[in-house]
């Protein structure tokens, strides 16, 4: 199991993910993944917090233009922590078909982007 | 990580009963190298009532629960999804979010598949489109019955119903009685025949009082199926 990666994103590459993806908001407080899990897809906060779990402790708080669950989701790398996302708080997800469809795409910055962040 | 043999769809336990039956191995392999493969212990959440669904959930082993809250913060069990089962199957003709939310009744074993992946899987197969719109069928069909029983059947009659339909779906023949480790609260079951918790029991109690039902614990056994379709009134 790898530590978990959270990387804070530049707005330009913000911009890129969310022509990608619809915005979507949580109505409640939900668990996007738990601890020893493989992430089903890969969460860009867009607005709100993300609060990183382990072993029940809050070990982390995440804020706007952070995204997780990326290379885990891509290494099929289990979590070593738990993400419950806040209610009212605003995510773009990215799932492997759409990150498959970018990376085969072009040679756009979003590309290169990802493709350095899947190794970390 | 490789997915190794335990988690492939080539080797799944309910290969056999998924929406997948009919794909060959190299389609199979395709899937299991796309798809995610998760364990959900008991209690942990897949997604909440309310979200956006991002594709489908094949449930390998364990059982699941669909419940919707009402406005009153009252959780219904819509739904016991169990291994073979797939669950986020609406999501892929409509964009809707989350009816209800999905809960593992059990130590569970979980691939995902994202929307766009299934819905290439299905342009080249059209077979796991038939099976796709067979399980919403039946699901329609489960849907439109459990309505008119709340609407035509009286509380003893929906129980009898309950106890078959898990039997059905969950339950094991040991001996000469039906187990069905399922493990449901009172309050559970109440729920999904629409009655309180109260009127449930005085039920069950003469369910055993009868000779129908047996009990240890949260275990059910059903003695007498016989007799408790009788009680379930199938014939409207």
């Amino acid at each position: 199991m790898k530590k978990l990666n959270f990387i804070a994103l530049e707005n330009k590459i913000i911009a890129e993910i969310t022509k990608f993806s619809p915005l979507m908001k949580f109505p409640a407080d939900a668990p996007l993944f738990y601890e020893g899990q493989i992430p089903i897809v890969a969460y860009l906060l867009i607005d709100g917090c993300i609060h990183l779990f382990k072993k029940k402790k809050q070990k982390k708080s995440l804020k706007a233009g952070s995204l997780i669950g990326y290379s885990e989701m891509m290494n099929n790398s289990p979590s070593e922590l738990t993400a419950q996302i806040q209610a009212d708080s605003t995510v773009c997800f990215l799932d492997k078909s759409t990150i498959i469809e970018i990376l085969k795409g072009d040679d756009s910055q979003l590309a290169a982007f990802l493709k350095e962040s899947e190794k970390t | 990580m490789k997915k190794n043999g335990r988690t492939s769809c080539e080797n799944c336990e309910s290969r056999s009963e998924g929406i997948f039956c009919d794909l060959n191995l190299p389609e199979l392999s395709n899937i299991s190298e796309h798809k995610i493969f998760n364990t959900f212990k008991k209690g942990q959440t897949l997604f909440v009532q309310g979200t956006h669904p991002f594709g489908i959930y094949c449930v390998s082993k364990g059982n699941i629960k669909l419940t919707k809250t009402g406005p009153d913060g009252k959780e219904t069990i819509v739904r016991i999804i169990h291994g073979g089962d797939i669950l986020g199957h609406r999501s892929l003709f409509c964009d809707d979010d989350h009816m209800a939310t999905a809960t593992a009744m059990e130590d569970t074993e979980v691939c995902f598949i994202d929307k766009k992946f299934i819905l290439k899987v299905i342009e080249e197969n059209p077979t796991v489109a038939l099976h796709v719109i067979n399980k919403l069928s039946r699901d329609m069909g489960a849907a439109e019955k459990k309505l008119s029983s709340l609407h035509q059947k009286n509380v003893r009659e929906r129980l009898a119903e309950l106890l078959l339909s898990l039997k059905a779906t969950h339950g094991v023949k040991v001996d000469n009685r039906w187990k069905i480790e399922l493990k449901l609260t009172r309050e559970e079951m109440a729920t999904m025949i629409g009655t309180a918790n109260e009127t449930l029991i005085r039920f069950m109690t003469e369910f055993k009082d009868a000779g129908i039902i047996e009990q240890d614990g949260k275990i059910l056994f059903i003695k007498d199926e016989k007799e408790l379709v009788n009680w379930a009134n199938l014939d409207y």
